[in-house]
């Protein structure tokens, strides 16, 4: 079990690995600050994560660019992408599930409400 | 063949006798030679044997003396090739055998060639001698007739003036009025005189001792109280004495003949005067109507020919476009056109439009005399004749400047407002957004704050971050704020030395560019127009951004030019005519990719990571906003590891 977080904000990212390890300890967790980086690590590494999930407002490169660049690589087509964002935009959530987003998760305010989240998403049983 | 040319021979043979039998001569002349040829009845008429020949010469002069120009009147306007070519008269010849006078009556036409020359000219002539001589004594019996009848209804009289003895034929007397055949006396007759026309006789009367002659007409009163006019003449027999002796003369009943023509003038009159009055009423009319369009101020009324040349001018045209009525007059009416109109040739579209249509309307930039613009409503309609043929066109202008300003008014304070509301909406958007962020941070930290409650080291490291948090927070609302006020700033431009403006940024900036080694090169600035505050605001901001993307020892170059009209131009933005000046603010520092040039504008995006280049997001939303409040535009060119230039463009003040 290996999953990607890409979000240029070190907080988020420090919160995020604090809900996986509430989930199980054992989850491991990799980071990248924006989605160039996020794309290289997606082409060197070994095995692909479970699961990504995907800021929306990032420098560089923001969500909705790495998420059509992602979907464009074959062997990246089939795997979950969660986008991950404190916007609630209607049109913005539409304009993500029509590029391939596997959902939307708006950043909850709190870390037990992201724990839960996430434990639907990676807990499923 | 020979059967064919006898048939003809035969049939001219029968047409000659035909005419002969009717006593028509012909003849035929041919004026380019000269050639003339008379038929022998047309010689019989002129007394000539059938084998003798004539010529034109021998023709002219048996035409008799008093006909002889009428003739060749005729005979030129028969050979006029403008003409009709054909010859019709009667007049009088000299005959060549017995030089007798007699009345013929040619007809004849002339044939022209090509040339238009009298080639041929053909023609039958008549003997009408006999029938003129007919027509005379008929007209000769008739005044005969006449004249009898007339003297039938006359009265005469005699008046022996030295005795007094006075003779009235019986008709006198009727016309007078008396019945019977008894004897009147000359003061009888005198007393039957109208009162208000005796003076009338009596001055005839004196007047014919001197002249020899009577002549008056007056009204009598009958017995019956009518009233009958008569016309008297008289002429006087004198002495030896040459004394008037004795006057005769006749009477004549004109009272038909009077009330006839009473009647006629009283028709007359009546006519005259209602033709007057209906004269009058239509000049009334007319001088209303052109009075009415003449003093029309607010509608520019013009009558135009056909070719949209100018007839007449009114007041209002003379107010809406300037011209007077004797400068305008005769021109043609493209001249209130403007330049790109006249050479796309929309004033001759629209006569065409009227002409087709019947009326033509248009809406546009009008020329006045001072070249000045106006925005012209504009109604053309075409006139036309009785028989509907188009005679000319009126035309109709309306000044409605000030409703087209109105309206653009109207149109750019609607699209202002929605640009602003747009621009409030992605605001609230983003402002909330981005305030939730470390809010939601604040709540989340402070989660892990109570489990860690226990654990001073945590504790600390958790109140540390919601410290942070919240800081950030205020920082966000602070530069919202400042962001927001900026919107309903009231402009008021005042004159702002940027050189000034720069000295106080650097100050401002003091600590920070000592403690980073900042270089600035820094070139003359010009005065721009603007508010002092904002561009303070404006170059702090660009002066903040250029260091903060800077990794060591930055350096700062900041220089300006004019901005030649042309290129300025190509800013829509840019109010078009003014001076602009260009404020260039250059780095070494990381730069970015050209395509984010348009996004680093736009509030709260952010092209670097907070952690390397922290910031709110918002300053060069705030310099784009300055730069758009006074009427200016600003661009960035950039490449990655090279660094950024900023291209400022502000309006010079002008002294």
């Amino acid at each position: 079990m290996e999953y990607l977080f890409i979000d240029d904000d070190a907080d988020d990212q420090e919160i995020f690995g604090m809900a996986v390890s509430e989930i199980d300890a054992s989850i491991k967790c990799v980071f990248a600050d924006d989605g160039i980086e996020a794309l290289e690590m997606l082409q060197n590494l070994q095995a692909l994560p479970s699961c990504l999930f995907l800021d929306l407002n990032m420098p560089r490169m923001n969500g909705t660019e790495c998420l059509e660049e992602i979907r464009k690589i074959e062997k990246l087509r089939a795997i979950p992408v969660y986008m991950y964002s404190t916007s609630s935009d209607p049109a913005i959530m539409e304009e993500c599930r029509r590029l391939g987003a596997t959902d939307f998760i708006v950043k909850p305010p709190g870390l037990g409400a992201l724990t839960e989240i996430l434990k639907q998403i990676m807990l499923p049983n | 063949m020979a059967g064919k040319d006898k048939r003809i021979i035969d049939n001219e043979e029968r047409l000659r006798m035909a005419i002969e039998s009717t006593q028509l001569g012909t003849w035929e002349y041919y004026p380019l030679s000269g050639e003339l040829h008379w038929s022998d009845e047309c010689k019989r008429i002129y007394g000539l044997a059938p084998g003798e020949s004539v010529n034109m010469d021998a023709f002219s002069e048996h035409v008799f003396p008093a006909d002889r120009e009428a003739v060749g009147a005729a005979i030129q306007k028969a050979m006029d090739p403008a003409g009709t070519g054909l010859y019709d008269i009667t007049y009088r010849i000299i005959r060549f055998d017995n030089r007798a006078i007699r009345w013929i009556h040619p007809k004849g036409k002339v044939f022209f060639n090509k040339r238009q020359q009298a080639e041929r000219f053909i023609g039958t002539v008549v003997d009408i001698t006999d029938f003129k001589a007919f027509e005379e004594s008929l007209l000769e019996s008739e005044q005969r007739a006449r004249i009898a009848v007339e003297a039938a209804d006359m009265g005469t009289f005699d008046w022996d003036i030295a005795t007094g003895t006075f003779y009235s034929s019986t008709r006198l007397l009727q016309i007078f009025g008396f019945s019977g055949n008894r004897d009147v006396s000359h003061d009888e007759l005198i007393q039957r005189l109208h009162p208000e026309d005796r003076h009338l006789r009596d001055k005839a009367v004196k007047d014919s001792f001197e002249s020899g002659s009577l002549v008056y007409e007056v009204r009598i009163v009958w017995p019956d109280s009518s009233i009958h006019w008569i016309k008297v003449h008289g002429k006087i027999m004198h002495a030896e004495s040459r004394e008037p002796q004795r006057m005769y003369g006749t009477v004549v009943d004109t009272t038909v003949q009077k009330s006839e023509e009473a009647l006629l003038e009283k028709l007359v009159t009546e006519r005259t005067l209602s033709l007057l009055a209906s004269n009058e009423e239509l000049k009334k009319s007319e001088e209303r109507y052109a009075r009415m369009a003449e003093e029309v101020r607010d509608y520019a009324i013009l009558l135009l020919s056909k070719e949209g040349h100018i007839l007449n001018w009114n007041r209002g045209a003379e107010r809406i476009k300037g011209y007077t009525e004797s400068e305008v007059i005769g021109k043609h009416f493209s001249i209130f056109y403007l330049p790109d109109d006249r050479k796309s040739k929309l004033p001759e579209k629209l006569i065409r439009q009227a002409a087709d249509e019947g009326r033509a309307m248009h809406e546009g930039w009008r020329l006045r005399k001072d070249n000045t613009i106006f925005w012209g409503s504009i109604v053309i309609t075409a006139l036309h004749d009785s028989d509907n043929n188009i005679i000319g066109f009126s035309k109709v202008t309306r000044d409605l400047t000030e409703r087209k300003l109105a309206e653009d008014r109207l149109k750019k304070y609607t699209s202002e407002l929605e640009a602003q509301n747009k621009e409030l909406e992605q605001f609230a958007y983003i402002a909330s957004h981005d305030l939730q962020e470390p809010l939601r941070k604040i709540q989340t930290f402070t989660e892990v704050l109570e489990k860690n409650i226990e654990d001073p080291e945590a504790a600390k490291k958790y109140l540390e971050r919601i410290k942070s948090s919240a800081q950030r927070m205020s920082q966000l609302i602070r530069s919202v704020l400042e962001y927001s006020r900026l919107s309903n700033a009231d402009i008021v431009y005042e004159p702002v030395n940027l050189n000034t403006v720069i000295e106080n940024v650097k100050l401002d900036l003091e600590l920070l560019i000592s403690e980073r080694g900042v270089t600035i090169e820094q070139g003359e600035l010009p005065v721009v127009r603007g508010v002092p505050l904002q561009m303070q605001q404006l170059f702090f901001n660009l002066v903040s951004n250029a260091i903060k993307f800077s990794d060591e020892s930055p350096w700062l170059g900041i220089s300006s030019r004019k901005v030649p009209p042309a290129e300025a131009r190509e800013y829509p933005l840019l109010q078009p005519g003014m001076p602009y000046v260009e404020i260039v603010v250059k780095d070494k520092g990381i730069g970015f990719e050209q395509k984010y040039a348009a996004r680093i504008f736009t509030i709260f995006q952010r092209l670097h990571g907070h952690k390397a280049y922290p910031g709110t997001g918002i300053g060069l939303a705030l310099c784009k906003k300055i730069v758009d409040n006074h009427h200016g535009h600003i661009r960035v060119e950039s490449e990655p590891g090279k660094g950024s230039t900023f291209y400022v463009y502000l309006l010079a003040s002008v002294k």
